[in-house]
């Protein structure tokens, strides 16, 4: 498995719709001095430097070599992760095997995107085959559209459910400074917002966002050093589903193969979690819809499959619920998507070192998964724990 | 040194050329005739729609044993687009609202087809309705998935 990979220190800007009053680079070096001085270290002490995001989503390609300077790269060893949707994580991933291989001792992982810089939905709609598919594809909006209607033919889930999902993500963002999308809204409202794609209404979708995220990773001698608690990234497993071409997608005749089962059972096994709902104290899912949450619970393991919409009209995925889930607000309420993987992996290791605010959960943290989802149906996730 | 943020508005046009490839090109001509085809893997059977090179699960050449699928099916789920979106193909926003299924063709249980429906009324669109491909005349296909313009409802 590798050396031991601890989070030293976390920094994130504020997210917002516009970032107007600062350049692509300004912004990441905003996450970035913040995670440097999180972790008490300068860039001098960064022996390698991990960089995503999402190429075009800005409208230029090159992405890294425009921002190499406010990133912290200049001259340092150091890779470029571009996966789409799990680009975050990716980096996140990358970053964890660069320490655990014992090659280098620290490394530093900066995610961002500034989507105010174009319509970044002209660049989501290439993401289908340009042949088969394209003509039909309605972004991720429509994916998440046949997951929720599926769901709703299979369960007795109403429109309600996924409304008091995203209201519950809300109540956890308001108590976020750094979440994007703070509203103040009821199950009615969610309801009243009108139809992208049915059933997928405008407030189930998450937002387009500006914000960068930086870690800094460190070895066990080094984060041992450290001025805070190191969080271990104690295990983590990809997995991507074959998804050349969208065949049909998450609605494909059964039985269906998911990269998240896939990848969860892998990791649950190497580390003894035989009881995902009782053995994992917080949750930062990458929902990037308040529809996709449900499938997220099952394939996750959090509950039996069609069950997951009873345990959110039960609230248990509340901050002081038994199964806390995406206390930061989620990818619902914030997304800058090359970010979105690392704010996750920062979310959770805050909630273990107990420095989440107003947003910590209930429990007594001590283990958490954080996750990244994208194209083709990728996933990573990351297990987290507060014992080495 | 003015506080105002300067934005500056760059508007782009671009033009691609896509390869087809021998498999899914084989679909795509296939189409132009007013059939719908899928190869089938030689190691476990299952087909795929469209026709890729490799069968992802086993990892083997599909190859070319080709399949003709009915051109009718029943649906097995739905959506109804009603926000305008970007058509990568135009660069511009798709007209609005429509119809989008995914349909098993009568021949082809292991696969969906992605197509739009005729019906727009909610009210009549249901998981298990029978559909038909409707084609665009002879002469007007070119090898393109619009080469159907919808599934329209039967029976």
């Amino acid at each position: 498995m590798g050396d031991r990979v601890a989070i030293m220190g976390v920094g994130q800007t504020d997210h917002r719709y516009m970032r107007p009053d600062v350049n692509h680079e300004e912004m990441i070096h905003e996450a970035v001095r913040l995670a440097l001085e999180d972790a008490g270290l300068t860039i001098r002490d960064i022996d390698t430097v991990i960089f995503d995001n999402m190429d075009l989503f800005e409208g230029h390609y090159l992405a890294d070599a425009m921002t190499v300077d406010g990133a912290g790269m200049y001259l340092k060893p150091g890779l470029k992760m571009n996966t789409g949707g799990t680009s975050g994580g990716t980096a996140v991933a990358t970053g964890w095997q660069h320490v655990a291989s014992g090659l280098f001792e620290t490394a530093l992982v900066v995610g961002w995107q500034k989507q105010d810089a174009s319509p970044s939905i002209g660049s989501l709609v290439t993401a289908r085959e340009p042949l088969y598919d394209r003509e039909l594809a309605a972004g991720a909006v429509g994916i998440f559209a046949t997951m929720g209607l599926q769901y709703m033919q299979e369960t007795g889930c109403r429109e309600e459910h996924a409304a008091l999902a995203r209201v519950i993500m809300a109540d956890n963002a308001r108590k976020n400074p750094h979440a994007h999308l703070k509203l103040e809204i009821t199950v009615e409202d969610v309801l009243a917002s009108r139809v992208l794609v049915w059933p997928v209404r405008l407030l189930h979708m998450s937002p387009t966002s500006c914000g960068a995220c930086a870690l800094v990773l460190g070895s066990e001698a080094r984060a041992r050093k450290g001025p805070k608690t190191p969080v271990w990234i104690r295990d983590l497993e990809t997995a991507h589903r074959e998804v050349s071409v969208f065949r049909g997608g998450c609605v494909e005749p059964r039985p269906q193969v998911s990269a998240i089962e896939v990848a969860a059972g892998r990791l649950y096994r190497r580390n003894g979690i035989t009881d995902p709902a009782g053995q994992i104290d917080v949750w930062e899912l990458y929902t990037p819809s308040s529809w996709a949450l449900f499938h997220w619970m099952e394939l996750f393991g959090i509950c039996e499959k069609g069950q997951a919409w009873r345990l959110v009209e039960k609230e248990a995925i509340r901050l002081d619920g038994p199964i806390p889930i995406e206390p930061s607000g989620g990818v619902v309420s914030t997304n800058p998507i090359g970010a979105s993987g690392v704010i996750r992996v920062a979310e959770a290791a805050l909630q273990i070192r107990k420095e989440a605010g107003e947003r910590q959960v209930a429990k007594d943290v001590k283990t958490a998964v954080a996750t990244a989802w994208g194209a083709g149906s990728w996933i990573v996730m990351f297990y987290l724990t507060r014992e080495a | 040194m003015s506080d105002e943020p300067l934005e500056i508005v760059i508007p782009m046009d671009l033009r691609f050329k896509w390869s087809a490839g021998p498999h899914l090109g084989h679909f795509l001509r296939e189409l132009r005739e007013g059939n719908i085809v899928a190869n089938r893997c030689p190691e476990c059977g299952r087909l795929q729609l469209p026709p890729t090179p490799v069968c992802g699960r086993c990892h083997v050449a599909m190859g070319t044993d080709w399949v003709p699928l009915s051109t009718k099916g029943t649906v097995i789920s739905y959506s109804f687009v009603v926000d305008p979106m970007y058509d990568a193909g135009i660069g511009d926003m798709r007209p609005v609202p429509y119809t989008i299924a995914a349909i098993v063709l009568d021949g082809g249980p292991d696969v969906a087809f992605f197509h739009r429906l005729e019906e727009k009324d909610p009210e009549k669109v249901r998981v298990g309705m029978r559909v038909e491909a409707v084609f665009r005349p002879p002469g007007k296909r070119q090898g393109l998935m619009e080469d159907i313009i919808h599934f329209r409802t039967i029976d």
